[in-house]
């Protein structure tokens, strides 16, 4: 085997696909334009968004508003100045429930007037945990409301003065209250808010779909006879074979690479041990190699394998965890989607995420050499078989 | 007229004799659908949540709360609760996923939360079972926050009144605020539910596929076009007594019925086999055909802006791309902050799931789509005239 030829044949592989206009949008602006999207949409976590209309509610009704948002990564708060735009947002699914707080409500409360708030919510049961959570937060205020009635029943102070000690007093009198404690691991770590879902999940997608667009050149060099007469100079089949493996290898990495350092760049994405996700990134790109190939082998025309390769791309992707994360996945889709090798990247990713080292992703790196292995073998076979016929 | 309706025939026979366009057209949309519809749980809304309680305790007050507020939970068809015995097997029974979240409630807490020291209900909750723990802690939270009221009723009105407490005052004072405590709240929550205009999750994939594949099937028609002048067969149709606007329209109306008929069999084939549910025919009719007017007449602009096949192939699928993306396809808007929502409103893409949430509320017909309908109209007129235009010139020049 001659390896100057054989990274000829690779260079020149790449050099084809770069000079496709429209094929460098989708390998370098796409994927990041995703990434973006994704993170702008759920970087801040999966939390359900609350609506408030607060208008001269008073300090009482932003301490209400500051209880809801107060546990972390419970609710995320949006201010509104109109009901009416409150309650179109809840209609259409932007808000998750929406709460109007009456004019006064704060002077209504110290006074001992009755108060009433409005919660907005859609029919399902779920919007029941955004329910509780207003009926709690009220709950907490409304302890200091009855004391002060009561108070005021008992001892003929106005309601408004007894509301000002019973404020003093709760602060002295233990409460009763909530201890929580939280076991198990969140689905989806902390580690990844912010863009590193995406990326993560972008990457593997983008990789793996342009290896496949790329099976469609091997086709063409076919049959527009290139693969014949580069078998008819005095070139090795061996070289022609690693030639077209590396080219395709070599197109993997060029967008693994770059989506890596772009997103840690321009997103702040951190990937963790650098080690270990080149290991990744270059086992998967040897994966997207081996399918692509053995696509370009087995595919009668480019346009079949352009458009079943990169649906068929799309499709795995899905399967595997890189489109919606396998995270939220039900049971049977989470033991389906470890037939790809799309899963196996992902999960090693999210190891090293977590502050894992090469060591910890070492099942997922095994896994992917496995892959590789065989599916370059396999193309390999093929593509000897169809350069030969 | 005949010769653009042969044209059409022509062009649509070819299509469907090759089997990509079969593929990009009904079973990548399909497939993708389906995949999506499967991995991401669908949400139906509805909760099934298990609870677990230990009760140390056995008072009069955590009676209260397994017979209030957690018969409620069980009650409103969202929970079900089981007593199970001692702190060490709620946290197991956490821990082996037997149930999502446990209540403990020490023994004295009811003791406690008679007289002035701190009282606590433990809750244990699992991080993968989070709608469960926020329900539990607002539940413990709302019935401590009533024990609470009353032992501050009594500590107020004992410092308000400036007397020293005598014992029989203070079990005076707290029978009565517990007898107060059944008074109707000073803070009433009024729940009003609202009517969601949200397509459930599946119909979500089904219709952003179709939507998004839609684009690429369109593309077809105007790609023939530039097909045949490579090809030379262009210049023999105009040498033939054929109007050029035959020629352009017959090539438009080829990809326009594919498109028309490929997103009817989509919707058909969701409904039937994935579940989806699009509302109303006669709007879906109607939105569909509006789509494809959108997705024709963008197509057919952006390939006029092209030299060569692949050239207008490439830009094609930039736009396509591009316009699902913002248009929310990929990922939907109403997770996205706000701005992006408004970008999205000049995508043909955002219209059309609009229009189809708007019919996703029950009983809503054609009159729900009539502003989306409108929009995807105007904007495949609008594209598609221009587009024609320069299609016709493409075709005089060759």
């Amino acid at each position: 085997m001659n390896l100057f030829k054989a990274v000829a044949i690779a260079r020149i592989n790449v050099v084809r696909l770069l000079r496709d206009r429209s094929g460098l949008f989708f390998i370098f602006v796409f994927p990041l334009m995703l990434v973006l999207v994704l993170g702008l949409s759920f970087g801040g976590g999966f939390a359900p968004r609350v609506g408030v209309v607060a208008t001269d509610s008073g300090d009482l009704g932003e301490e209400l508003v500051e209880a809801l948002g107060g546990e972390p990564g419970e609710w995320e708060i949006q201010r509104y100045d109109d009901a009416d735009d409150l309650r179109a947002a809840v209609r259409s699914g932007q808000l998750g429930a929406g709460l109007i707080l009456p004019a006064g409500y704060d002077r209504r409360l110290r006074a001992g007037e009755p108060t009433t708030i409005e919660l907005i919510t859609p029919p399902q049961d779920t919007a029941f945990s955004i329910r509780g959570a207003v009926e709690a937060a009220v709950a907490g205020q409304a302890t200091l409301a009855r004391a002060a009635q009561f108070v005021s029943e008992q001892t003929d102070v106005p309601v408004s003065d007894a509301f000002e000690t019973a404020t003093q007093v709760q602060a002295e009198v233990p409460p009763i209250g909530v201890a929580v404690t939280s076991t198990g691991e969140a689905p989806i770590p902390a580690s990844l808010s912010g863009f590193g879902l995406g990326a993560q999940s972008q990457l593997i997608l983008f990789m793996f779909v342009t290896s496949m667009s790329a099976a469609g050149q091997l086709i063409l060099s076919r049959q527009l006879g290139v693969s014949s007469r580069m078998v008819s100079t005095p070139t090795t089949l061996g070289t022609i074979l690693v030639g077209e493996a590396l080219g395709r290898f070599g197109i993997a990495m060029l967008q693994g690479i770059f989506i890596v350092a772009a997103t840690a760049l321009a997103f702040g994405v951190s990937w963790g041990d650098p080690l270990a996700t080149a290991a990744i990134v270059i086992l998967f790109a040897a994966v997207g190699a081996g399918a692509a190939m053995l696509v370009g082998a087995v595919a009668r025309n480019a346009e079949q394998a352009n458009g079943v390769g990169v649906f068929a791309g799309l499709g795995i992707a899905a399967l595997g965890g890189a489109m919606a994360p396998p995270e939220i996945f039900p049971p049977i889709m989470d033991a389906i989607s470890r037939i790809t090798p799309h899963r196996w990247a992902i999960d090693g990713l999210r190891e090293l995420a977590a502050g894992g080292g090469i060591v910890d992703a070492l099942p997922q790196l095994g896994v992917l050499a496995a892959f590789a292995t065989v599916l370059i073998g396999l193309a390999t076979w093929r593509l000897r078989v169809a350069l030969t016929r | 007229m005949r010769a653009a309706l042969l044209i059409a025939a022509k062009d649509l026979r070819e299509r469907l004799r090759d089997r990509t366009a079969l593929i990009v057209a009904v079973i990548a949309p399909f497939g993708l659908a389906a995949i999506l519809g499967t991995v991401i749980p669908s949400g139906d809304g509805s909760l099934d949540l298990r609870y677990a309680i230990a009760d140390a305790d056995g008072s009069p007050v955590s009676t209260a709360f397994l017979e209030g507020p957690l018969a409620g939970l069980s009650d409103a068809g969202i929970a079900e609760i089981t007593p199970v015995d001692g702190a060490d097997a709620a946290r197991a029974a956490v821990d082996d996923d037997e149930a999502d979240a446990a209540f403990l409630i020490p023994a004295g807490f009811g003791e406690a939360s008679r007289g002035t020291a701190a009282a606590e209900i433990e809750l244990i909750t699992r991080a993968d079972a989070s709608i469960a723990g926020q329900i539990g802690q607002s539940v413990a939270e709302q019935f401590a926050a009533e024990l609470d009221a009353v032992r501050l009723s009594v500590v107020a009105a004992v410092a308000a009144g400036g007397v020293p407490p005598d014992p029989d005052e203070i079990a005076r004072l707290a029978s009565s605020a517990a007898e107060a405590s059944s008074e109707p709240p000073p803070i009433v929550v009024e729940v009003a539910s609202t009517e969601v205009a949200e397509v459930d999750s599946r119909t979500y994939y089904a219709a952003s596929m179709a939507i998004f594949f839609l684009f690429f099937t369109a593309s077809f028609g105007p790609l023939s076009l530039l097909n045949e002048r490579r090809q030379g067969t262009l210049a023999r149709l105009v040498a033939a007594p054929i109007h050029p606007w035959a020629i352009v329209l017959g090539k438009s109306l080829g990809s326009f019925i594919l498109g028309i008929v490929a997103t009817g069999v989509l919707v058909v084939a969701s409904t039937l086999i994935l579940g989806a549910r699009w509302g109303d025919p006669f709007g879906v009719a109607v939105l569909v055909l509006a789509a494809v007017t959108a997705a024709s007449g963008i197509t057919g602009l952006v390939t006029t802006l092209a030299r060569t096949e692949q050239q207008a192939d490439g830009l094609n699928s930039i736009v396509a791309v591009t316009l699902a993306v913002l248009g929310g396809t990929f990922i939907p808007l109403s997770q996205a902050p706000e701005i992006l929502g408004q970008i999205g409103l000049i995508t043909p893409h955002a219209w059309f799931l609009d229009g189809l949430d708007e019919l996703a509320v029950p009983a809503s017909g054609i009159g729900a789509v009539l502003l989306p309908t409108g929009v995807l109209l105007l904007i495949g007129l609008v594209t598609g005239a221009i587009g024609l235009v320069r299609a016709r010139r493409l075709v005089v020049t060759r």
